[in-house]
């Protein structure tokens, strides 16, 4: 039998997304294993990222200052901004490493379901944040569910009096992908999105 | 347990890591939710969105349980309308309403048939389909009890020349049951009164979502809810339209 303590460390590791109570147990058993090169230095890290971390006040992405490296970056294009859900999307986007603009973190997407409306969202913080930094394109980059759909028109119409380019993300064949194995939909939206490579 | 039945995604939400509890509306089984495993796999991700039809197997121990779904999906309504705004917003409207006033597990077949007429309609991109959303409240409205009754004037008993609604009892007016009252009365749309709609006329929304949204309002506020945001922001939509024909496309 566990002691109290181990229980309730395999309770916490537990919650933690992609772990259940198994792989939890498992990983405790490692870091108890190895309490020098993995559980301290990871409890110390733990200590620094919970006293450290902050939101950003200008994107909301996560970082140790209250504005983040990507805000006070110099080499960034400063007029555009890339407007997301969620900091995992920055993340995904930073992994591209193919976008060299600012970003701009709503929290979510509007769901009538769920009662998410745009004062939920930090759609305020992005107006203010165009008008302030004087933005040229705005860079709509949620998902192509309805809900995220549903999120960039509602930003669309906010944007439509001010004085710049709203784009958003194409949608259609993922690189790698063969057209026999993808569904209708996608092929539609492709063929509606696709290049002009030659125009006579 | 375990039955068969055809579905329409009204809402979906996120259980662990790889599962959701979809709620469909069905057509033997009412508003009905299920938990669906492996949801998130790369094969399914995608057609698990709002409007989408499923046919599905239910299967649970006891019958008020919330049970299993094994889903096999029909029609993904949602690629076909996901650069359209208005209709997206027409069928989130929609679902909503289903979701929030619908009680679960009640049989609401005609209205499950009219459902999936108007989703099949946005998908086909077929004309009128404004106005064809508008009689699918009206629909949803006798569903829930709070049905219009347009076949004869509430006071005259004529079936000729109905022009209103009576805001108080749901019943249409004929202009000469009107009388004095007209100004209290709301004007009727002629679409209500015919199935077949042929000519596009932005007054004519206009009279029928009135009329929708007041006896909306009316069972909303009835039952201490108020209606979802999504249909005010629909409708302003629709308000602000200014070439109606081109919101077909």
């Amino acid at each position: 039998m566990e002691s109290q303590e181990i229980k309730n460390l395999i309770k916490l590791m537990a919650k933690i997304p992609g772990l259940g109570p198994r792989s939890a147990r498992r990983s405790v058993l490692s870091l108890i294993k190895n309490p020098e090169k993995l559980m301290l230095p990871l409890a110390k890290s733990l200590i620094q990222v919970s006293e450290n971390i902050k939101l950003c006040s200008i994107c909301g992405n996560i970082d140790s200052d209250v504005i983040c490296g990507i805000c006070k970056d110099e080499k960034r294009d400063k007029n555009t901004i890339c407007v997301v859900e969620d900091i995992t999307d920055v993340w995904a986007l930073e992994r591209s490493n193919t976008y060299k603009g600012k970003y701009h973190i709503l929290g979510g997407v509007l769901s009538a379901i769920d009662g998410i409306n745009p004062e939920d969202l930090r759609v305020k913080e992005l107006i203010d944040n165009i008008k302030i930094n004087n933005i040229k394109e705005v860079i709509l980059a949620t998902s192509a569910t309805l809900a995220g759909q549903t999120t960039s028109f509602y930003i669309t119409d906010l944007l439509k009096d001010m004085n710049l380019t709203v784009s958003r993300l194409a949608q259609g064949i993922p690189i790698g992908a063969e057209l026999d194995y993808l569904d209708d939909g996608t092929i539609g939206a492709a063929l509606d999105s696709r290049k002009i490579l030659n125009k006579k | 347990m375990k039955w068969q039945d055809k579905g329409i995604v009204v809402s979906l939400k996120k259980y662990g890591e790889n599962s959701l509890i979809l709620n469909l509306f069905t057509e033997n089984h009412g508003l009905h939710a299920g938990l669906v495993k492996y949801s998130n796999s790369k094969k399914n991700r995608s057609v698990f969105q709002i409007g989408n039809i499923f046919n599905i197997e239910w299967t649970g121990r006891l019958e008020d349980q919330l049970g299993y779904y094994k889903t096999e999906i029909e029609n993904t309504i949602s690629h076909y309308i996901i650069n359209n705004h208005l209709k997206i917003d027409a069928l989130i409207t929609q679902t909503s309403l289903i979701n929030k006033l619908l009680a679960d597990r009640q049989v609401h077949s005609s209205l499950f048939l009219e459902t999936l007429n108007f989703i099949f309609c946005i998908n086909k991109n077929e004309k009128f389909w404004i106005e064809k959303y508008i009689k699918w409240e009206l629909k949803f409205l006798s569903e829930l009890g709070f049905g219009l009754d347009l076949n004869n004037c509430a006071v005259t008993g004529s079936t000729n020349n109905l022009q209103f609604v009576s805001p108080k009892s749901g019943r249409a007016v004929s202009l000469n049951g009107a009388g004095k009252w007209k100004k209290k009365l709301f004007p009727l749309p002629n679409f209500f009164l015919t199935k077949n709609i042929n000519n596009h006329d932005k007054s004519e929304l206009l009279k029928g979502i009135n009329i929708t949204t007041y006896f909306l309002n009316q069972y909303v506020s009835s039952i201490g809810l108020k209606l979802p945001d999504i249909r005010d922001r629909f409708t302003n939509k629709l308000l602000n339209l200014n070439e109606y024909s081109k919101s077909d496309n």
